[in-house]
């Protein structure tokens, strides 16, 4: 059987890279990262009628995985909270090593942050949607996004340093 | 003038207006302060974009790029959201009985025989579903204990020895029913139980997941469903 390719899964390949960078802002891990976005994809590919928020791809690709990721964490945090300690944080890439220092605090950083503000923060700093792209995304006001933006920077701040982690 | 962080941070973000701007504009040339503040979350957003970027450079796995093409292929192991393991769990079941029950020949009681129902515990197993709260004992140790949707209780379980084997196993009218049952991976022969979600083979994870009702039994629970005999 040969697949159909529509224009709609090739869309999707290209966005790929995205799809990874942005599910590896949301986990700790980067098999679990990888894991998300092809449950994702499945999810996609099952309800490519839905309305997109923004009739943008990217943002409904991120949309399924940010809620994937609640679903799964949901299930898997009883499980790390009766059966196992958190494991340590992993390097956010395969990063030389002289960047390694700065990926592994950040995702360490990322990583204690509440769901909502990674969120945020991975929507906006990292992949670049604006304020209202955003906010669409996660199906919030844009007030309750920025809020969330404001509070998960200031933790990293807290939490990096005044300049993020970057001390130049 | 003091400008809220909030509109500081739309600014290094690019979200004000043209008017908006203007005013933080006019405060940045005179104000250090306010100068700092912007170029902090300038560098925050510049940190944060130049680290994960690295994910961009990385090859994408094949099979990613088979599953946003809608091609079905024999995927990695998967972490999350397991296929439906019925045939796999079945055939590991009956492995786990070759092992631990029917045809067990060592003339010890069987820890799990099969009856007119399904599976059913016996031995130190049953007893130590039964009698036993969360600690291993001997060659069985019991983990988990919750109720299930129909709120009958429920126990995952580890039989150590030749053949490690974890398992659920909820309570029926006549006893511990077994839900489901693999082999333990990676224990060598006679370890002890590790409680640690690492040791939880996915399979059972899985089975737990599908069935538990609400948060698993905390000790005090536990006991309190021992010494009414797993009944309500």
């Amino acid at each position: 059987m040969s697949p159909v390719k529509t224009s709609t899964q090739r869309e999707l390949v290209e966005l790929l890279p995205r799809l990874r960078r942005f599910a590896r802002a949301l986990t700790r891990h980067p098999a679990d990262a990888d894991d998300l976005v092809q449950l994702a994809l499945e999810r996609a590919l099952m309800n490519m009628n839905q309305p997109k928020p923004d009739s943008r791809m990217d943002s409904w690709m991120f949309r399924i995985i940010r809620n994937a990721w609640i679903d799964e964490t949901r299930a898997r945090g009883r499980w790390n909270t009766v059966l196992a300690p958190e494991e340590a944080g992993q390097n956010v890439g395969d990063a030389s090593a002289a960047d390694g220092v700065n990926l592994l605090s950040m995702q360490q950083a990322m990583a204690t942050l509440p769901e909502e503000q990674r969120s945020a923060v991975a929507l906006v700093l990292i992949e670049g949607l604006s304020y209202k792209q955003a906010a669409a995304t996660l199906e919030v006001p844009v007030g309750t996004l920025t809020s969330r933006l404001a509070r998960g920077r200031e933790a990293l701040q807290a939490l990096l340093g005044s300049d993020a982690g970057g001390k130049q | 003038m003091t400008i809220a962080d909030d509109t500081l941070m739309a600014y290094a973000d690019g979200e004000l207006d043209a008017a908006a701007a203007s005013v933080v504009e006019a405060e940045i040339a005179i104000n250090p302060t306010t100068a700092e503040r912007v170029s902090h979350y300038r560098r925050q957003r510049t940190l944060l974009k130049t680290q994960f970027d690295s994910v961009l450079t990385e090859p994408v796995p094949s099979h990613l790029v088979a599953a946003a093409l809608g091609i079905p292929t024999i995927a990695p192991r998967r972490r999350w959201a397991l296929p439906e393991l019925g045939a796999m769990a079945a055939s590991l079941l009956l492995g786990v009985v070759d092992a631990w029950g029917l045809l067990r020949g060592d003339g010890s009681e069987p820890a799990i025989v099969a009856n007119g129902a399904g599976l059913e515990a016996r031995g130190a197993l049953a007893h130590a579903l039964s009698e036993d709260l969360a600690a291993a004992d001997g060659t069985v140790a019991v983990g988990l204990s919750f109720r299930d949707r129909s709120g009958n209780y429920c126990r995952t379980f580890t039989l150590t020895g030749a053949d490690p084997t974890a398992g659920l196993a909820c309570r029926g009218p006549d006893g511990w029913q077994i839900q489901m049952a693999t082999r333990a991976a990676g224990d060598a022969p006679g370890t002890t139980y590790r409680p640690a979600g690492s040791a939880m083979p996915e399979a059972l994870r899985h089975a737990v997941e599908q069935r538990i009702a609400g948060e698993p039994l905390d000790a005090k629970q536990e006991s309190a469903a021992r010494d009414r005999g797993w009944r309500d």
